[in-house]
């Protein structure tokens, strides 16, 4: 027998039936015209707006994207071959929208927030969130003040990450860059275990079906699909839809954000996302510019990344949000936040390309991966010379800001040295000791995948690093001092250093330990 | 590409021309006969489309679409300056613009009845004195079509307006209210 759901009680159905509006309305009708790839041209409805969402008389919705004299092109949310020239389509008066819940949580959706994974329906109360929606005034934003840690050390330490930040990962093909985002959100494991979680959303755009269910299984080993929601347009998905996914992972994003919770948004990647728009804007026929990209390519990554933000604590202020929707309205509560971490993928290296220039401008910051590092086997392959985070510093933790504050000036240093040292075979013990110095922290920044570090041991290994503790330690030693410091630390003094320091608080005697754990351990 | 711009630049030179010769009605009856052409074969727009047909070959085809016989001097000639100046494909929204045009003129419309059975006179009636209530000097022309799907009630749309009575909509609301 089927399940009896509460809401099918007589009374609740009798009311609900009352309430149906079942006067006759006029519908604004229009008729196909033609249907081609994915869009569609649509005679009459001279008053649809863009963005709305028309509904064709067997269901299918789709989305204006062209308004035309006599004409209105639309792109297709569902298949083509259900739509039939001459058939007719009505407008809704409403625009393109996701139903959101807590339910979606550990699902895998596609962009229109439809199950994909096989688990049967999402149920919860939904929301309705628009996938087009007005990013918050400055009025509504509070500073980027708290940290995102990734749980990557060069990271974290470097380039540190605030909640409602933009930041950028950009590098060529197969140099890491979904692995960072990936162990960013397995490293929010931690914020969920101790009730305050930051929750995660995974948008796949124009990836292998393959790709996204190893990484949907990825996720699901590290237990980090409690606080995840993957939104899932493949290669195989039509373009309008791999265009709507990120909009949709902002949207289940804002859902967090504007109830008072943190979020993580991962659009992986904006460069098939740009590759799917300029296919929609081709077929509807609007005019190329650089690369045959159309001339808004920048305002649909702009408009998509400032929905990041830090909303503003103050309650009475949150509420006021412009453009809230209607479904949120009474649920606002501010001190939210939405972070995103925008991947874009280069050609060669080349950072001067429509796209990556683009979004370099409008991001917070980049974590640039080079290939040559990535072969050298320093992974991640991050270039912490160009890479830069623009607002995260004000957000580190003051422990990491004190121990990791000269980090990248002396690893640059370093690199200078190292550069002049392949000219010369001696050296003074001043330089010789700089560099000893530079390529053991190289070797401390080297962290393997998926296992993410909490930031009270970063902090402490990184001190060890900086201050010189592993000059007696060799070279290729040094990741097995690390294990055995940690332990060590792990072992002995997990609340009076590592949690310590967890807290942004740094001493005389937290150091101290440190220092003495740390000869210890070179000691054995 | 803004077709329909052009379009109606077209139909509305081709209104006033026919106008001006007295022969819009005869036009218009020529262009409902070529939009016909086009709903039951849109293949016709891929051929008007296609460089390689030759020019005679769509001037020919672009004839015969029209009803009459033969056609008046007044299409012959338009679809002429279509082909000079490469604009035979659009054909179609011309037709469009030009019906569009002509039915606004001389205060036209077409009221699309759908119905699960053959609908009466009293309601025709009813239907065009309440169109005459807006507009006093209306003419209208009705397209009836029968279609069991709808399982009763009615579907009018009158323009770009449409009202949807029919039982299997209201079925339809029910079930997505409840859902």
């Amino acid at each position: 027998m089927d399940n009896i759901k509460t809401s099918e009680v007589s009374q609740v159905l009798l009311n609900q039936l009352k309430q149906m509006d079942t006067r006759l309305k006029f519908e604004e009708v229009g008729e196909v015209l033609q249907v081609s790839d994915g869009v569609v041209r649509i005679y009459g409805l001279l008053n649809a707006e863009a963005g709305e969402l028309l509904e064709f008389d067997n269901g299918e919705h789709a989305v204006v994207m062209n308004l035309e004299v006599d004409n209105v092109g639309a792109v297709l949310l569902g298949s083509t071959d259900r739509i039939k020239e001459g058939m007719a389509v009505k407008r809704t008066g409403r625009i393109a929208s996701i139903d959101v819940s807590e339910q979606m949580l550990g699902r895998v959706v596609d962009p229109l927030g439809q199950p994909i994974d096989g688990l049967g329906p999402i149920g919860g109360e939904k929301v309705e969130m628009p996938l087009e929606r007005k990013a918050p005034g400055v009025i509504y934003r509070q500073p980027v003040n708290e940290p995102l840690q990734t749980g990557i050390k060069s990271i974290d330490a470097m380039i540190p990450i605030g909640r409602g930040q933009r930041e950028l990962i950009i590098g060529d093909r197969q140099t890491g860059k979904t692995a960072i985002a990936i162990d960013t959100i397995i490293n929010q494991r931690g914020n969920y275990e101790a009730g305050h979680p930051i929750y995660c959303i995974y948008v796949a755009i124009g990836q292998k079906g393959s790709t996204v269910a190893s990484i949907v299984n990825i996720l699901k080993a590290h237990k980090a699909m409690d606080y995840t929601i993957v939104v899932s347009a493949t290669a195989a998905v039509s373009a309008p839809l791999q265009y709507f996914a990120p909009f949709a992972g902002a949207a289940i994003g804002e859902y967090f954000r504007d109830t008072g919770r943190s979020a993580l948004v991962v659009y992986d990647d904006l460069s098939k996302q740009a590759v799917a728009y300029r296919e929609v804007s081709l077929i509807l026929r609007r005019p190329s510019g650089r690369e045959a990209y159309p001339g808004d390519v920048f305002y649909l990554h702009s408009r998509l990344l400032e929905r990041a933000a830090r909303i503003i604590d103050q309650q009475e202020v949150a509420e006021k949000m412009n453009d809230l929707p209607e479904s949120l309205k009474g649920r606002v509560k501010g001190g939210g936040s939405l972070t995103a971490l925008p991947l874009i993928e280069t050609q060669a290296g080349d950072v001067s390309a429509y796209i990556p220039t683009n979004v370099i401008s409008i991001t917070d910051g980049q974590i640039f991966l080079e290939t040559d590092l990535f072969n050298q086997g320093f992974r991640p392959a991050i270039n912490v010379g160009i890479s830069v985070s623009r607002v995260g510093g004000s957000a580190q933790i003051k422990s990491m800001k004190k121990v990791a504050g000269t980090l990248k000036i002396s690893q640059a240093q370093y690199r200078e040295l190292e550069a002049f040292a392949k000219f010369s075979s001696d050296m003074d013990p001043v330089t010789a000791m700089t560099i000893d110095k530079g390529r053991k922290n190289n070797k401390l920044l080297i962290q393997p995948q998926y296992s993410p570090m909490p930031v009270g041991e970063q902090i402490a290994i990184l001190y060890c690093g900086i201050n010189g503790l592993l000059k007696d330690v060799p070279l290729d030693e040094v990741q097995a001092f690390q294990s055995r410091f940690l332990d060590n630390l792990r072992s002995f003094h997990k609340d009076d250093v590592i949690d310590v320091l967890a807290s942004g608080k740094i001493s005389d005697e937290v150091t101290d330990i440190i220092r003495k754990v740390a000869a210890e351990t070179i000691g054995h | 590409m803004n077709t329909g711009l052009i379009a109606y630049r077209y139909a509305k030179a081709l209104l006033l021309y026919a106008v001006g010769e007295h022969v819009e009605d005869t036009v218009y009856h020529e262009m409902l006969s070529v939009l016909n052409s086009f709903r039951q074969l849109p293949q016709i727009r891929q051929v008007l489309g296609n460089p390689v047909t030759k020019t005679s070959d769509k001037l020919k085809l672009m004839l015969q679409m029209c009803a009459s016989t033969p056609p008046s001097t007044a299409y012959e000639r338009f679809v002429e300056m279509l082909i000079d100046n490469n604009r035979e494909e659009l054909l179609l929204q011309c037709s469009r613009q030009y019906i569009e045009q002509y039915r606004e003129k001389k205060h036209i419309y077409v009221v699309r009845l759908t119905t699960a059975t053959e609908s009466d006179q009293m309601t025709v009636d009813r239907l065009t004195s309440l169109l005459k209530t807006f507009d006093s000097s209306a003419t209208v022309e009705y397209e009836k079509t029968i279609d069991p799907d709808i399982i009763g009630g009615f579907v009018v749309q009158v323009g770009y307006n449409r009202v949807d009575g029919s039982v299997k909509s209201q079925l339809n609301e029910i079930a997505r209210n409840l859902r």
